[in-house]
Order: C-alpha cells, then sequence, then structure tokens
C-alpha cells in the first residue's frame, strides 16, 4: 500500500475530466425583455456569468426558439483601464499635437480636445471597430466590441452604478414565438460549451408589445402604448423612474399590472430581495390618481381604475427606494384587459368538473367550468378564456376528497356545521371578525391533521386555525405553518396543526383571519382528516452539468410531514442509459442530503431530463413522490427557498476519452464507520496508479462536524481507500448521511519574473459515500 | 457611577435644566458656529464652556489612557485573518490556506499579515468572541454597547462613555475633541445613544492618505492660514454688533468658544492633523493610503492625550468576490496596523493605549462561490476574532478557539460586554458604573451577563 504524496506524481484523468469541467458553470441573471408576444419575434438581451462559448438557447414549452446574435463579456477594472491606456496611445500616434507640450495652450488643439471630450462616440467611429477589435483584443478582450463599448460608456460613467458581475456578461438573442405557442411563463436556459445555466422565465403574451425607451423619467414614453392593451417591457437602473402615456375613453376599466418580482423572483444581493415596484397613476393635469406597491399579499403591483373622463393618463413605475439595475426588469400589461382578482371554490378534484366563480375586471363571463389535470404539489395553474383573451393566471388546489360548502352562519360552536372525517371544506371568511366553526367526532388517541389552503391558492386570507374540546377549551393553535415547498411564498398565511386526540367525543375546529380582514375573495379550503404520515421531495439544482464518466452532486430535501420520520429510498425513474445515483438515500430523521448523479461515459445525448422518485415504507404501506426539481434561490443574503422548476435538465458534454471504468464503492453502503478509530473506504475502477496526476487531493465536502478524512492511500493499481475517522466528541452513533469527496488538482505556477505561486484546482466529485457511524466494528 | 455613589463620580451636571441640558449640536455644529458668525451666537448662555472643559473625575486606577479603535467596517473574516483553519479545505479557505508563523511560538495567523505576524508578542488575539448577531446595525450595536439592540434604551458605545469619563468633564483640556473617528462616523450605529449628540465623536472628515489632510471644520479646502487669518481680521472689523454688545457676558462665552475654534485651526492645536510634520519614512511605514495614515493621525492624537479614537476602516463587507478583496485590502491594514503597534512601542505610549481591532461580526467560514457571490463570505456573529494590544493587555496572547471550520465557538466564549467591561477597566472605568438617561433613570454602562452565553466575565487573564 502506498500513501498519496499530494505533490509526488500521481495518475492522471482519474475520472478522465474533461478540462471544462473544471469551469464554473453558466449563470443567468435577467431576460431583457422578458417577454414577447405570440407570433412575433423580439431581440431580447440576456444578463448572467460565464456565458462564453453559448450553443443554443433553450426553452420550456414548444413554440419558442432563439438564434443567439452576440456574446459580449465587458472589461473588469484592471482590462479597462489597459483600453483607456490604449485607446490614448492609438490617439496620440494619430493626432500627435494632442500630446505636445508646447501646444497645450494652442486654441485648435484645446478645441479638438474639447470637441473629443463633448463627444467620445466620435473618437470611437474614427477608430472604427476593426482598430478597436485589435486593441481590445491585445488586452485580451475578446468579446467586447465597439458597438459594445458605445453601449457600456454611460454605465462606466454612472457614479450610481455598482459592478455586478454575476450580470455583466450578456448574449444577444433573436426570439421567435409561434403563433400557438401557450401564453405564460416558459423556462429558459442557456447551453454553452461548459454547460448548462439555471433556469430563468420568459413570457410569452398576448398583446402587443414595447420596449421603454430613455429618457422617460420627466417626460413620459408617448410611443410605448400607444395602443391599448399593450405590454411594456422595461428596466429600471439605480434612480431610475419610466413613465408612459396613454389614452383612456371615459369609462373604461383600465387595469395595470405590473410584473417584477414574478420575473425574477429573488435577488440573492439585494433587500427585500426582488425589484420592489412601485406603480403611480396621474391624469392630465399631473394629479395623482392612484399608487400601488403591490396586490393583496402579491409584490407585483396591480392598478385598476375606471377613467373619469376622456384623457391622456401618466403611468409611472420605480422601485420603492430607487434602487435599480440590469435585472430590475418589468413587463406592464395595460388596457382593457380581463383580470381575474379572485375565484370561488379555490379547487376542485382531479379530471372532474368543477364550477367556478370568477371575480375581477373586464370578466364578460363570471363563471367557468374547471377540469384540473395533472397537478404538482396539489395545485394547478389556470386562465380564464374571455372572449378573444386569456386571463392572468390563478392558482387552483386539486384534491381527490369530495369538498363541502361551509355555510353560513357558522361562528360560533352553537352553529357549528357537523362534519364527517376526512372532510375538504370551501368556505370563505366573508367579513371582518367572521369565524368558521366545524365540529366533528374524535376517538381518544387518534392523530387528527387540519391544514387551511389559501394564501398558497392566490387568496388574501391569513387564517388562524384552533381546535377546541367540547367544553371550549383550545387544544392547539396554528397561525402560519412554513411549507417548505412553496417556494415564491414569503409570507406563509397558512395554517396547520396536528393533534392527539385526548379523549372520546366532539370538537370543534375554528378558523378566522389573522389581519381581521374578510370579504368575497378571502377564500380557503380546509381539510380535516386523520393524520397520514408522509413526505414530498425536492431536488435541486435544476440545471447541471457532469463532465462523460464524472459525479455531478444533486441535494435532495425530504419535507416531511405528520411525524414521518423514517429512510426514504431514492432512485432514478426511466433513466437515460448510464446514468446512476450514489448514496441514494434520504436517512431516518435527515431533511436534506447531498448525493452524486453519475453520468454515463458515453452519452447518446447531451441533454438528459432526470427525474428522482422517493419511496418510503409507512406502515404496510409502500408510499412513492417524485422530487419536484427545484432552485435554491437566495432572498436578500440571508433567506433560502425552493422555487420549483420544470424540469431537471443534465448536460453530459462530449464522451470520455480515456480509462473505461469509472469508480464505485468497493463494498455496498452504508459504510459503518466505528467512533473508536474510522475505516478505511474503498473505491474501485479507477485508473492504474502510474496514470495519476501531480498535485492530486481529495476533500470532503460539507461533511458533518468532527467527521474528517484522515489519510489517501493507492492499495494498487485500480483502487483509492481514503480512511475515514468520526470524531466522538461530535458525532454520536447512529448518525446517517452521505459523504462526499471533492477532486483537486494543485498546480504550480512559474511565471517569468513572478513568484511562485501554486493554484488549486477543482477536478470532480467521487461518488456519494452513504454511511453511519457506529460505535465500534 | 454606582447607584450607592460609593465609586466614581464622573459627572456633575447629570440632572441638567433642560435649558442648560445636552445641546442638540456637534461639536462640528459649534466650530462652525463659532467660526461662522451670528449662529454662534445661539450658543451662548447654552453650557458651551462644559462642552470645552468639564470637571475632573475620579478614576479607578486606569492602566491606559487612550484607546485607538480599528473598526473594520462590515466585518472582516476571522479566518483569513486571525483564526486561520488551513484544515478545513478549500470550501472553507478558499485560496488563504497557507497561515505563517508569528513571533509567538504556536500563535500562526493569516497569510497576508506577515508584518502584523512579527508584532504578535505585543498582541492578544480573542478567537472566541460571540454574540450570535447577523445584522450590521444590531451587531454594531452589541459590539461596541454590549447591549442586544431593540430594548427601550439606546445605549452610547464605548467611544462615547470614555468621553463622558475621560473627556472634558473628567479634567480633559484639550483642545482637539475627546472623542475622534476617523474620518466618516459609522452611520449604521449611534454611537452616543440616549447621551445624545454632545458625546458624539468628532468625525474629521477629509482623507489622511491625500497629501494635505484637510480636516472639515478646521481647514477650508483652498484657502491659506495667511487667508484665513485676514478673513478673521475683516470679520471683526464688521460685527459691529458685537463692538457694540462687548460687555455682553453671553456674547463674552460666545468669543471664548470662537477663540477656542480659531485657536484649533491657527494655533498649535490643529497641527495634529498635520502630517506634514512626521518624517517621510515613518509615513511610508504607514502605507501612504487613508488607512496607513489614519493610524498615524492617530497615534499622533493619543500622544496629545486625546482618550478615544475610531478608526472607521471601510470595506470589510466581502459578500461577492471576497479573496479579491482580502488580497488588495489585508497588506493595506498589515501594513498600517503593524507599523501603529511598533510605532506606539517605540514612543513607550502602548503601555498607555489600548488598540483595539475588531469589527461587528466575522464572515461564513464556508465560502459562497456561486453567483452572485463569486467567492464571498456573509455575515457571521457566532463566532469571530478581535485583537487588542497594550494598555495592560498581555501581548503574545491568545484567548478562546473556535472549532476545526472556525463555525462556533468551543472555548472561552467572550461576549462583547467581557472586551468593553476590561477595556473599561483598564481605562479606569467602572464596567459598573451607571449613567442618567435625559429622563431620569440611571443606567449601566454595560448590561449584566447574557445567560445564553456563557462566558468566564472580564478578560482578566491577559491584564
Amino acid at each position: 500500500m502506498r500513501t498519496l504524496e499530494f505533490s509526488s506524481s500521481i495518475l492522471l484523468g482519474i475520472l478522465a475530466l474533461p478540462a471544462s469541467a473544471q469551469l464554473p458553470e453558466p449563470h443567468l441573471g435577467y431576460a431583457y425583455p422578458a417577454g414577447a408576444e405570440r407570433g412575433a419575434s423580439a431581440r431580447v438581451v440576456l444578463g448572467g456569468q460565464h456565458l462564453q462559448g453559448p450553443r443554443r438557447v433553450l426553452f420550456e414549452g414548444k413554440g419558442l426558439e432563439a438564434r443567439i446574435l452576440h456574446y459580449c463579456k465587458p472589461p473588469n477594472r484592471g482590462q479597462l483601464n489597459r483600453l483607456r491606456q490604449k485607446i490614448r496611445e492609438w490617439l496620440l500616434a494619430r493626432h500627435p499635437e494632442l500630446g505636445r507640450k508646447d501646444r497645450r495652450r494652442d486654441p485648435k488643439v484645446q478645441a479638438k480636445l474639447r470637441r473629443m471630450r463633448a463627444n467620445p462616440f466620435a473618437v470611437l467611429d474614427e477608430m472604427g471597430p476593426e482598430v478597436f477589435k485589435r486593441i481590445a483584443r491585445s488586452v485580451r478582450l475578446n468579446a467586447f466590441d465597439l458597438d459594445d463599448l458605445k453601449r457600456f460608456l454611460p454605465k462606466f460613467r454612472d457614479p450610481k452604478r455598482q459592478p455586478n458581475a454575476q450580470i455583466e456578461e450578456t448574449l444577444t438573442l433573436e426570439v421567435s414565438v409561434a403563433p400557438d405557442a401557450r401564453p405564460g411563463l416558459h423556462e429558459l436556459r442557456v447551453e454553452t460549451n461548459r454547460g448548462l445555466s439555471n433556469p430563468i422565465l420568459f413570457e410569452v403574451g398576448q398583446y402587443g408589445e414595447s420596449l421603454e425607451r430613455e429618457p422617460n423619467d420627466e417626460r413620459p414614453d408617448t410611443s410605448a402604448c400607444a395602443t391599448l392593451p399593450c405590454t411594456i417591457n422595461g428596466q429600471i437602473l439605480p434612480g431610475d423612474v419610466d413613465r408612459f402615456a396613454f389614452f383612456a375613453r371615459k369609462g373604461t376599466r383600465i387595469v395595470a399590472a405590473a410584473q417584477a418580482r414574478r420575473l425574477v423572483p429573488y435577488l440573492a444581493d439585494a433587500v427585500p430581495g426582488w425589484f420592489q415596484a412601485v406603480m403611480t397613476l396621474y391624469d392630465e393635469a399631473g394629479n395623482r390618481i392612484a399608487l400601488v406597491d403591490d396586490f393583496k399579499f402579491d409584490p407585483d403591483p396591480v392598478l385598476s381604475f375606471k377613467a373619469p373622463k376622456d384623457g391622456t393618463y401618466v403611468l409611472e413605475i420605480r422601485d420603492s427606494i430607487y434602487r435599480g439595475r440590469e435585472d430590475f426588469v418589468y413587463r406592464i400589461t395595460i388596457g382593457r384587459i380581463p383580470f381575474v382578482t379572485g375565484v370561488f371554490p379555490l379547487g376542485g378534484r382531479p379530471g372532474q368538473a368543477t364550477s367556478v366563480k370568477l371575480s375581477g375586471w373586464n370578466l364578460s363571463k363570471p363563471t367557468a367550468t374547471v377540469v384540473p389535470g395533472k397537478a404538482r404539489d396539489g395545485r394547478i395553474e389556470l386562465r380564464f378564456r374571455q372572449g378573444r383573451r386569456l386571463s392572468n393566471p390563478i392558482r387552483f388546489g386539486v384534491d381527490p376528497l369530495v369538498p363541502i360548502r361551509a355555510r353560513e352562519p357558522d361562528d360560533s360552536p352553537d352553529q357549528a356545521r357537523k362534519v364527517e372525517l376526512p372532510v375538504l371544506i370551501d368556505g370563505r371568511i366573508e367579513h371582518p371578525g367572521d369565524l368558521d366553526v366545524f365540529r366533528f367526532e374524535g376517538k381518544a388517541g387518534e392523530w387528527i391533521t387540519a391544514e387551511v389552503r389559501a394564501r398558497r391558492l392566490g387568496s388574501p386570507l391569513d387564517s388562524l386555525l384552533e381546535i377546541l374540546d367540547a367544553r371550549g377549551r383550545r387544544l392547539a393553535f396554528n397561525d402560519d405553518f412554513v411549507d417548505k415547498g412553496a417556494g415564491l411564498t414569503t409570507h406563509h398565511a397558512d395554517s396547520r396543526l396536528r393533534i392527539r386526540l385526548p379523549e372520546d367525543g366532539t370538537y370543534m375546529i375554528r378558523l378566522g383571519d389573522a389581519q381581521h380582514h374578510g370579504g368575497p375573495d378571502a377564500a380557503y379550503r380546509l381539510r380535516i382528516a386523520p393524520s397520514r404520515p408522509d413526505f414530498a421531495l425536492r431536488v435541486t439544482p435544476a440545471s447541471l452539468s457532469i463532465p462523460p464518466g464524472g459525479f455531478g452532486v444533486l441535494t435532495v430535501h425530504a419535507l416531511r410531514l405528520d411525524g414521518f420520520d423514517g429512510d426514504i429510498r431514492l432512485s432514478l425513474l426511466d433513466p437515460p442509459p448510464g446514468f446512476r445515483l450514489d448514496g441514494a438515500w434520504v436517512p431516518k430523521g435527515v431533511d436534506k442530503i447531498e448525493l452524486t448523479l453519475g453520468a454515463p461515459r458515453k452519452p447518446q445525448a447531451p441533454l438528459h431530463s432526470i427525474r428522482i422518485v422517493g419511496r418510503a415504507a409507512l406502515g404496510e404501506e409502500i408510499r412513492e413522490h417524485e422530487a419536484i426539481p427545484a432552485e435554491d434561490m437566495m432572498q436578500a443574503f440571508l433567506y433560502r427557498h425552493l422555487v420549483p422548476a420544470e424540469k431537471l435538465l443534465v448536460k453530459v458534454p462530449g464522451r470520455a476519452r480515456r480509462g473505461r471504468t469509472t469508480p464505485r464503492l468497493a463494498e455496498p453502503g452504508p459504510v459503518l464507520l466505528p467512533l473508536d478509530g474510522g475505516r478505511w473506504v474503498r473505491f474501485t475502477g479507477l485508473p492504474k496508479a502510474n496514470a495519476l496526476p501531480r498535485g492530486l487531493s481529495f476533500e470532503l465536502h460539507d461533511a458533518p462536524k468532527g467527521m474528517s478524512l484522515v489519510k489517501t492511500e493507492v492499495p494498487e493499481d485500480g483502487m483509492l481507500a481514503f480512511l475515514l475517522r468520526p470524531d466522538p466528541a461530535s458525532l454520536k452513533a447512529g448518525t446517517k448521511g452521505n459523504l462526499i469527496l471533492r477532486i483537486y488538482l494543485t498546480r504550480t505556477l512559474n511565471r517569468p519574473g513572478a513568484p511562485r505561486r501554486t493554484r488549486r484546482i477543482f477536478a470532480g466529485n467521487l461518488p456519494a459515500i452513504p454511511f453511519e457511524v457506529i460505535r465500534r466494528l | 457611577m454606582k447607584d450607592d455613589g460609593t465609586t466614581m463620580k464622573p459627572n456633575t451636571d447629570e440632572t441638567l435644566s433642560r435649558e442648560d441640558g445636552p445641546l442638540p449640536l456637534s461639536r462640528r455644529d459649534l466650530l462652525r458656529g463659532g467660526l461662522y458668525g451670528s449662529a454662534g451666537l445661539f450658543l451662548s448662555g447654552l453650557g458651551a464652556e462644559r462642552l470645552l472643559g468639564a470637571p475632573r473625575a475620579r478614576a479607578i486606577a486606569p492602566k491606559a489612557k487612550s484607546i485607538i479603535q480599528i473598526w473594520m467596517w462590515g466585518g472582516p473574516s476571522h479566518i483569513d485573518t486571525f483564526d486561520p483553519k488551513p484544515k478545513a479545505g478549500h470550501d472553507y479557505c478558499g485560496s488563504l490556506d497557507n497561515p505563517i508563523a508569528t513571533n509567538v511560538d504556536g500563535v500562526r495567523i493569516g497569510e497576508l499579515l506577515p508584518l502584523t505576524a512579527k508584532h504578535a508578542d505585543k498582541l492578544a488575539i480573542l478567537r472566541s468572541m460571540t454574540h450570535g448577531v447577523n445584522g450590521h446595525e444590531t451587531a454594531s450595536y452589541i459590539t461596541q454597547t454590549g447591549w442586544k439592540a431593540g430594548g427601550r434604551v439606546v445605549h452610547p458605545g464605548i467611544g462615547a462613555v470614555v468621553a463622558k469619563f475621560k473627556g472634558y468633564e473628567a479634567g480633559y483640556e484639550g483642545l482637539i475633541p475627546p472623542y475622534i473617528v476617523l474620518t466618516g462616523p459609522q452611520g449604521r450605529f449611534s454611537e452616543s445613544g440616549f447621551l445624545g449628540s454632545r458625546y458624539k465623536p468628532f468625525a474629521t472628515g477629509g482623507d489622511p492618505g491625500r497629501p494635505k489632510f484637510l480636516v472639515e471644520g478646521i481647514a477650508a479646502p483652498g484657502i491659506t492660514l495667511k487667508r484665513q487669518k485676514v478673513r478673521r481680521d475683516l470679520l471683526d472689523r464688521v460685527n459691529t454688533f458685537a463692538k457694540r454688545r462687548r460687555g455682553d457676558p453671553k456674547l463674552a462665552e460666545f468669543f471664548r468658544a470662537q477663540e477656542q475654534a480659531y485657536d484649533l485651526i491657527l494655533g498649535d492645536a490643529g497641527k495634529v492633523f498635520d502630517l506634514e510634520q512626521e518624517k517621510p519614512e515613518l509615513r511610508e511605514r504607514y502605507g501612504k493610503n487613508t488607512f496607513g495614515q489614519s493610524c498615524l493621525v492617530a497615534r499622533r492624537l493619543v500622544e496629545k492625550g486625546v482618550p478615544y479614537v475610531t478608526i472607521n476602516y471601510r470595506g470589510w463587507d466581502t459578500h461577492k468576490q471576497h479573496f479579491e478583496t482580502m488580497r488588495r485590502k489585508l497588506p493595506e491594514m498589515d501594513r498600517g496596523l503593524s507599523a501603529l503597534i511598533e510605532d506606539l512601542h517605540e514612543r513607550g505610549l502602548l503601555d498607555s493605549t489600548i488598540v483595539w481591532w475588531g469589527g461587528e461580526f466575522g464572515r461564513t467560514p464556508k465560502v459562497l462561490w456561486n453567483p452572485p457571490w463569486n467567492g464571498g463570505r456573509s455575515h457571521f456573529g457566532y463566532a469571530f476574532t478581535s485583537v487588542v494590544a497594550g494598555g495592560g493587555f498581555e501581548g503574545g496572547k491568545v484567548v478562546g478557539a473556535t472549532d476545526e471550520r472556525g463555525m462556533s465557538v468551543v472555548d472561552r466564549p467572550i461576549h462583547p460586554r467581557d472586551l468593553l467591561g476590561t477595556m473599561y477597566s483598564l481605562m479606569g472605568i467602572d464596567p459598573e458604573s451607571t449613567l442618567r438617561h435625559p429622563q431620569g433613570d440611571r443606567i449601566p454602562i454595560l448590561p449584566p451577563p447574557d445567560p445564553e452565553i456563557p462566558t468566564k466575565g472580564f478578560l482578566r487573564e491577559i491584564v
């Protein structure tokens, strides 16, 4: 057995990783405009980072195509300084009199300098694109042309602008939308030579679209919505205010619905964590008619007004505290558009027709029939046809239980309606102070779960839920239940509680509004049923790049319900050939685990849709749920949200050239790691020892506190062994999880005249090692 | 002051009436008022003399006369400075995984602090600071007051407390205000709390890193001293109102304040800010940048007896591209800090001057590699490091420890209260003293120990 000396010669191409596997993955921050009309095409700019080598743009859903026109990577501070110096040198070579001290006071020279300062674009035009390209390349700016510089010059000069590397690079696209493309939001990803970007949102609209044109801070843009209805696309930069003028006839119900947070749900590096749009409406005389900064609980404002007279009105949009940057994008649809503000009931049964009442503005039909299709997380998104147009999207619950309707009066225990469990009740908190009370019979020791679905289905209700015994004593109470699966929710207003009934008898469930509001839109679905331990799964990220034969890291989040605490076994559902999961479990008591997805060495295609399913034994029953792909997004430096995505897409670029095997644990997991000294864990399927590269090292990634990698050895050709040791001071017997070993290569940089520096390069992962800590072997 | 009145009596005017109570004017306002004419008239009779001179307070055997607080605004990474964790791996250390030895056996610090490493024998490194607060404002508050934010009372920070106990009311007679901040106030933190604007620091403004350090309110940019004198003479000549009311006692008080203000500008006192009086080699040793030259000004200020100087050192809130920032800023900090310690030591001032380095919290040990952070560290109040030197603190010491990743304190938790109380004691201020709140309550300068953070109290082991 030979101990690995990390600086000595060890094997090369341990996982036959291509160089691109070590580079950061492409990241998208925004699309501007963030949508286009059906049957039209639009020039769209994507902002992001690590976008070099773009290959294609992928849309979720049919009818959308994009052609990549241009990639731009602006200079960093050092490059900008060097570029400035080079341009100066070129300028002095062309106009030598500008550099001569004896001619500084010459009026002609001074006039020339003044002209140049006043119009730097003329200097750039004089230079021409070819000369600029040569100069740019000399400072290693390979994706920055003269037009880019002209576009960026105002930004470089703006003192309010802060550098944001995550959205500095841009891709310009020509997006074509087919006439039959589904209206609404579609996920958009970019595939590059390096990998696959995260998904961002792009909307297919129903109305004529326009782009805002600056300057429009003071004088409104009159062309953007010359004809109603229309959708205006804009971008708010620091301190920016955008104004648009439109004409409305007396008596017309005009709706202006903004989308901002909906397009870019969370900003990690801004407070409150999204572009908080504020819309203000002015009449012709400049009087403020309305100001809105939200719609019910939704941060995106919606404004509705009946035009008091024929005239031109001005709509203004800005950030609530005048922040701004390129990813503060918005879309405002203005006009006599059908807009649904509420629906009742809030849900229906799968495959069954449900008649619903609609409330809102400009609705030609106040009722509709809904037949819910395949639901995800107990809900679907609906748009209601109103004449030739579709309404705004509405969330609609789907539950197999036959619902009953709440009936007023039911405010007190005396008036409580008796229900049989399990039951699903559709009701409303009809006015401030309204309470809805239901009565049911229960048995001692029985576990009951009561859950409100209201806010998660678009209702403004902020529920309060309590269970009382027959004497009116409160047994359980809940205001807010944090549903970690509701990734776009920041106020978890729905209630949920679980209780073990203390005795046989009658119990009361009382529901109200925490904010003492109420009204026809304050609808709810209350489900009361015997508790049924269960789980849901989320898997992040929604995009992943794995080198052929390599291993990518996925995180599975288990959302455990009603006391379920057991193991969840994971597997791939209809996997493409050659993919495999290692560490495919969520052990008992664990809510979040990292595991690895192994990619085939010679994949049949570059892109693959991966589905993961979890199975758990719940008593006699085996329950199965598919993991919903999600992005783990940060809000305002702190909070994290699992925002659902349509698919988990995996890119495997190319085919492995070296080696024939992929690493595998020598023994099936979970590996038992004793507290009294640890244990060697071996991998097989590795290249021969003499092929290992110099400076190879391994590190545990996100291991639990107290778990350490003590030693690495090559016991024989094709094998690697790792001594893993749990620290009894930090870890207890019974701790379970996965360990992931990351591979690093250390390279020494020897530049003439520069001090010798070493650089560590991330080179991939080994398959996850499922483990359990035990006292001793 | 203790409630029973048995210890020190720092203030004699705590029960001032509204007429002569704390002024809603900063010291700069006073200077401007004194200088620039009739606005200053309104100061007369409002206790201006009390601002510029106060009764001497009793002190309990002070070891230190001054504190230089190097406020690492934004929260410096503990892992990359004084609490390195080279074994934690790449996800924690990034490219800074090679700590260096110091001149104290067994003590290693961040690789970008080689100059400071040569003075570790003068430093006490407090590696187990903790308060668990991750917001800038609230963490700045608890770090400098000892109190958790959010209570009914807004407590004064240590600088204001020192100014109260060691300033004019305790016999400090210098023209330079007793609490100076170089160069801008902290902004997110009310330094003086309920003590009011009277105890706010005098923020110098300007930039000591420039060839000429122009202190706002003391030097007018673009105007020579000669021209300022000419202007004063002209003002005297045209000020007929003052001539007519020459005998007015209120105006006399105002003119005295005005003369003192002019002395600060045109006399010797203001020369403390004139860095041209220092040898170029020394200025170079500190580093010819804002921070380095601020350290030099701080040394000059404590040399003149100023009891509390804050260097508000911005740029440590490294959410993004942390390692690039560390490679740019830590050498600058290393140079300034090491030069300050060395210079104070060589001049025999270190024994009487506490140098306190630290921010409101540390930074997350685990690096955020993905966009938008691109290798950044977030706020981390659960475990962080402060460093103290001089003024009675024993050097060459490391107090407390964090775990192998710098994530949690594993030995000798130090709450900000413990550090502040120790510094108060060294300054001769009883940590159990109380202050009179404007509404009449007596408020302790420090809170009682936090039961949630079981510390060993004040840092007796290093004083």
